[in-house]
């Protein structure tokens, strides 16, 4: 009871500090996103291959990209699902391997354990995939668990100017680096897929589905991308996702191919999955041009 | 079932209830509890059951007979029995692949290339630590230093308690079964002691070991593309992870014990203040170190043949005692490590210049840390070659800023690191143990410590797999 009673100031106390925090990627990152998210015209989602390959001010003088390292489409559509109801274009990554993944169980909704209490919608889609651990319903703390030294920090000395910042990190390379990187990586090349016959995974399908309904009642124009990638020996779970966000009439944009010409220029790379800030922003623009056309801005 | 999984958390508090319920009934109490430790263990696998049982019924049976037998050559029959079958059960599930594959491996350097003869045999949790409890039970009635007891409830209760089933404390027939003989009460010395070491080894495992163990695989996850200052470091880590792990475990298993009105032995004192390897092997997995004393190193002729022998008996005792971790020649090569050192120690200790070094207890405890710290690599590694592989960029010597990966992991392991060390530095300072401060603690305090505690493991808990030693 008295450990209850503790539990509950504490959470109070952190979340108290918590919600002045604007920066650092733990909590900083989703208070700027709610707090600018209704008057974005242009936002990203996805995992780090979104959040290190777009920079949304190339593409719109008004855009925010809401990538996060290791999060997939649980974590990226619920937060999609937060948007409110105004014209706003969404370009949300994807990737086939991931789509396929039978494994997948929506894990990176744990992620949204800080906003478990504080948003409705986080709330619901946490308990339909139970995300939540049994605890956290009664020692709330749970919420900062991993992250409070990052709250502490940012709310002492926040990282960078959040009135500038996009939610774009731009990987920065050095060439020897980035060579031995892409040699090590070399050698862990997949040769061939890892298995046939592919089904998009259930978790997947549902999101896609609630993402298609959710755009079309709240005037979202929402594009679907893979971002390039080195050494993808496997292109058949991309022709399968194709094929199923064809079938599901929802536009998708294959771009893992994209740069793969300039494999002997490997300053657009940072390793085989991200690219360098100068390959990035090669990215960006070949996205603006063939997606949203030359008056993109 | 874990004792940090949700599971555990319904298990126990409805155990504790039904077990105090019946505290007027003991043969009832004991079919409780060895009907709840049966289904503690039967929630990982209820086929391995089997093997308790059998192991249980072999020792029952020969701890009688032997009792009863008057010849030698009758006991010694007997004996050979409960080994055989022990160990044998043990042999099968543990060591039968890892014994076929270095031979496989010896016969290919011939040019032989038999054809593949492992067999897929998953390792039954807990089997090192039950098998060698049961087979103290029937040592300790050959040594005639034990009775057996008629009681089979009892008996099989002992073998099978759950605190201590899957990974200790080594618990002797001489300290248990006799508690599991008669009637338990339940004092608040007991409640408080039992509360703050679940609380203690909770903080120790949830937080710091598993924060720890996130830093450690990332590095020994791939060794190759990490340089010697980060090695030393995720070494340094995993030295802390593997205590802090283990000795967790054993304050939970004890403080649960606790809870239901026994009393294990200490499992770990404080083994990194050890000022030399004799001493870190008094302090480290107490109930297993004293185990080889008793039955193997003695049994051998510990130190009573001569200096020759006293050292060969060492590292006989050592490099079986790395064999019983793992199934792998990194656990024969770490036991052979400390039987060198431990042998060295022996030899050096002779001399005068020795013991007057050793007399700055700081030079001693550094040294100590050294050899326990190079051992290490090689229990942690996968494989010979990947320990070797580290090693080597250890002695590099290239001082580099460390890997740092993801700065709130970083910082979580230092800052945790830090609170466990410094509560141990406490226990050390003031010579005192958790179970001190338990008995004499009042409930206020413990009401405190208990929010404390509980503050830090929500806010800073990681997750692991499982505890290290459950894979032994």
């Amino acid at each position: 009871m008295v450990s209850y009673v503790v539990d509950k100031v504490v959470y109070y106390g952190i979340r108290q500090m918590e919600s002045s925090v604007y920066t650092g990627q733990s909590v900083g990152k989703f208070n700027q996103y709610l707090s600018i998210k209704d008057s974005l015209d242009f936002i990203v989602f996805g995992s780090s291959r979104a959040n290190h390959h777009i920079n949304p001010s190339l593409i719109s003088e008004n855009g925010y990209n809401m990538g996060m390292d290791g999060q997939k489409i649980a974590f990226s559509a619920t937060l999609c699902k937060l948007l409110p109801k105004r014209e706003q274009t969404i370009l949300f990554h994807i990737d086939p391997e991931n789509a396929v993944d039978d494994l997948y169980m929506a894990e990176d909704l744990s992620s949204l354990k800080s906003m478990y209490y504080k948003n409705k919608i986080v709330q619901k889609e946490m308990n339909k995939y139970k995300k939540l651990n049994p605890l956290q319903q009664i020692y709330w703390c749970i919420s900062y668990n991993g992250i409070l030294f990052g709250i502490i920090k940012n709310y002492l000395k926040p990282n960078y100017n959040y009135t500038t910042y996009n939610g774009y990190d731009p990987l920065q390379v050095n060439n020897s680096s980035n060579r031995n990187v892409l040699k090590l990586d070399k050698k862990e090349i997949q040769v061939g897929c890892k298995k046939k016959g592919y089904t998009l995974n259930p978790i997947y399908k549902a999101y896609l589905t609630d993402l298609k309904e959710f755009s079309k009642k709240n005037k979202k124009q929402l594009i679907f991308f893979t971002s390039p990638k080195l050494f993808d020996n496997c292109k058949e779970d991309n022709l399968f996702l194709r094929k199923e966000m064809k079938k599901m009439n929802l536009i998708y944009k294959d771009f893992s191919d994209v740069l793969l010409s300039s494999t002997s220029d490997l300053s657009n790379w940072k390793d085989a999955t991200h690219l360098s800030k100068k390959g990035a922003e090669n990215f960006t623009n070949y996205v603006a041009r063939t997606v949203f056309g030359p008056n993109v801005k | 079932m874990l004792f940090n999984s949700f599971e555990f958390l319904l298990f126990f508090p409805t155990v504790f209830t039904v077990y105090w319920i019946l505290q007027f009934n003991l043969k009832a109490q004991n079919v409780f509890l060895l009907f709840a430790s049966y289904f503690f263990y039967a929630w990982w696998d209820w086929r391995f059951l089997s093997l308790i049982i059998f192991s249980s019924v072999v020792d029952y049976v020969v701890g009688l007979r032997l009792h009863k037998a008057q010849s030698k050559k009758v006991k010694k029959r007997w004996l050979l029995l409960s080994l055989s079958a022990n160990l044998g059960l043990l042999g099968v599930f543990k060591y039968y692949n890892f014994f076929i594959e270095s031979f496989v491996d010896l016969v290919n350097t011939f040019g032989w290339q038999p054809n593949d003869l492992t067999m897929n045999v998953i390792l039954p949790v807990g089997i090192s630590f039950y098998t060698f409890q049961t087979l103290s039970y029937t040592l300790d009635i050959y040594r005639g230093t034990l009775k057996p007891t008629r009681d089979v409830i009892a008996f099989f209760t002992y073998i099978s308690f759950f605190p201590q089933l899957v990974a200790g404390p080594i618990e002797r027939a001489s300290n248990l079964l006799p508690q599991v003989l008669s009637k338990r009460t339940f004092t608040k010395a007991y409640l408080t002691e039992g509360i703050l070491q679940i609380l203690v080894g909770l903080f120790r495992k949830v937080v710091v070991a598993d924060t720890l163990a996130k830093y450690v695989d990332v590095v020994y996850g791939n060794i190759a593309v990490h340089d010697g200052t980060t090695i030393v470091l995720a070494t340094l880590f995993y030295a802390f992870q593997i205590y802090f792990d283990f000795s967790g475990y054993s304050d939970i298993a004890i403080g649960t014990a606790k809870l239901m009105g026994f009393s294990f032995m200490r499992n770990f004192n404080l083994p990194y203040f050890a000022v030399s390897l004799t001493d870190f092997w008094r302090r480290w997995h107490i109930s297993l170190s004293h185990w080889l004393r008793d039955y193997l190193y003695i049994s051998l002729g510990g130190n009573r043949k001569g200096i020759v022998i006293t050292y060969r008996n060492l590292m006989i005792t050592m490099l079986l005692g790395g064999l019983w971790h793992g199934s792998s020649w990194n656990f024969v090569i770490w036991g052979g490590i400390h039987g060198v050192v431990l042998s060295m120690e022996k030899f050096l200790n002779a001399h005068q210049w020795f013991r007057s070094i050793r007399s700055v207890r700081w030079v001693g405890r550094i040294l100590t840390f050294i050899v326990v710290l190079l051992a290490w690599v090689f229990f942690r590694a996968k494989d010979f070659d990947t320990a070797l592989l580290a090693l080597t960029k250890v002695f590099q010597i290239q001082l580099k800023m460390p890997y740092v990966g993801d700065i709130t992991v970083l910082a979580n392991c230092m800052a945790m690191l830090t609170v466990g060390l410094v509560f141990d530095f406490y226990l050390y300072r003031t010579n005192l143990s958790l179970e001190k401060i338990g008995s004499h603690i009042s409930m206020a305090k413990l009401i405190v410590v208990a929010c404390v505690i509980t503050l830090l493991i929500t806010l800073f808990y990681s997750t692991s797999d499982n505890f290290i030693y459950f894979q032994f």
